[in-house]
């Protein structure tokens, strides 16, 4: 039943993302995009993922409240042409590319287990030694911060790095030298 | 902004930063964890930035004081993630393990150390993004 649902929503997204590539006009690309994100919140609420549901969510709206914001600071046509001949060679070369991982991609799938029957090896680990010893009431939480937590510890040095790469970008000083030169 | 706008910031504020740090000081008990509850909190930073504008919201955190706080809480878990390497509890002897007793099962004060990772992850990304949006925020192309 679900399965039908999930189908649906991931041609939906599909659609979107098409064409979100494809639109001139870059405030409904945008929103476009913003379809796609959505999309996914409701594919992720039909596998049941309410942790994953929430962080997208958030994100998403981020990501939409701050792609306005620089496209109405900057330009709202999409000027780029990409049919040209002189980008026959690159174009050709990423389908190539795709073809290949498509077919290895195929090939790696057989050895998968099937949907929804998961294999527990590490997690069954997990969900008996959550209550004993670390007591934390939601699981995921528990298993992100402390059975994964140096996961989380490279999100945080992350989340500075990218600040330190959007401050030296935007600097003031090197600009203001620049124009004096 | 309109002054619509500026009044219904000024209702809005109050609870969802009440809701986003209820999402990370909760994280361990209720869905969502400090990621979520961060990003809820910065949303409403970058909100005031939008509507009040940048100078006006740099008077109250400036972005020096953002980035301290955003690469203190990072350096605290790095900090508590050498403790966790001394066996304070079960003789584990790993990086980051939580060296803190387990408590009463679903109670606030349960878990480890758990919901302190969660309430450091929570500040960090909240005013590490902040800082990245003010930032971001100031660059104009020239008309």
């Amino acid at each position: 039943m679900f399965e039908i649902f999930i189908i649906l929503f991931s041609i939906f997204v599909l659609i979107a993302a098409i064409a979100a590539v494809e639109m001139k006009d870059l405030l409904s690309s945008i929103m476009a995009l913003s379809v796609v994100g959505f999309g996914l919140v409701i594919i992720f609420i039909f596998l049941a993922a309410p942790e994953v549901v929430s962080a997208q969510l958030v994100i998403e709206i981020l990501c939409f409240v701050s792609l306005v914001v620089v496209v109405n600071k900057t330009s709202k046509v999409d000027e780029t042409k990409l049919y040209s001949m002189r980008e026959i060679s690159p174009v050709s070369a990423g389908l190539f590319f795709a073809i290949i991982f498509i077919i290895f991609g195929l090939w790696g799938i057989q050895d998968l287990p099937k949907f929804g029957e998961p294999v527990m090896k590490v997690s069954s680990v997990y969900i008996q030694k959550v209550i004993a010893e670390i007591g934390a009431k939601n699981i995921v939480t528990a298993i992100l911060m402390d059975f994964r937590a140096f996961n989380t510890l490279i999100e945080v040095v992350l989340i500075i790095t990218l600040f330190v790469g959007v401050a030296t970008i935007l600097r003031k000083r090197g600009r203001k030298n620049a124009e004096s030169d | 902004m309109p002054r619509v706008i500026k009044i219904l910031t000024n209702y809005v504020i109050g609870p969802i930063i009440t809701f986003g740090v209820y999402v990370f000081v909760f994280g361990h008990l209720l869905p969502g964890e400090g990621f979520d509850g961060g990003m809820i909190v910065a949303s409403i930073f970058i909100l005031c930035i939008i509507v009040y504008g940048k100078e006006e919201m740099e008077k109250r955190i400036s972005i020096g004081n953002a980035v301290f706080i955003s690469v203190f809480s990072g350096i605290l878990i790095i900090i508590m993630g050498f403790v966790g390497m001394l066996g304070l509890r079960f003789e584990h002897k790993y990086y980051l393990d939580n060296f803190l007793s387990q408590g009463t099962f679903s109670h606030l004060f349960s878990g480890g150390t758990v919901p302190i990772f969660n309430i450091l992850v929570g500040l960090s990304i909240t005013f590490g993004f902040y800082a990245i949006f003010a930032y971001l925020s100031e660059y104009r192309t020239e008309a």
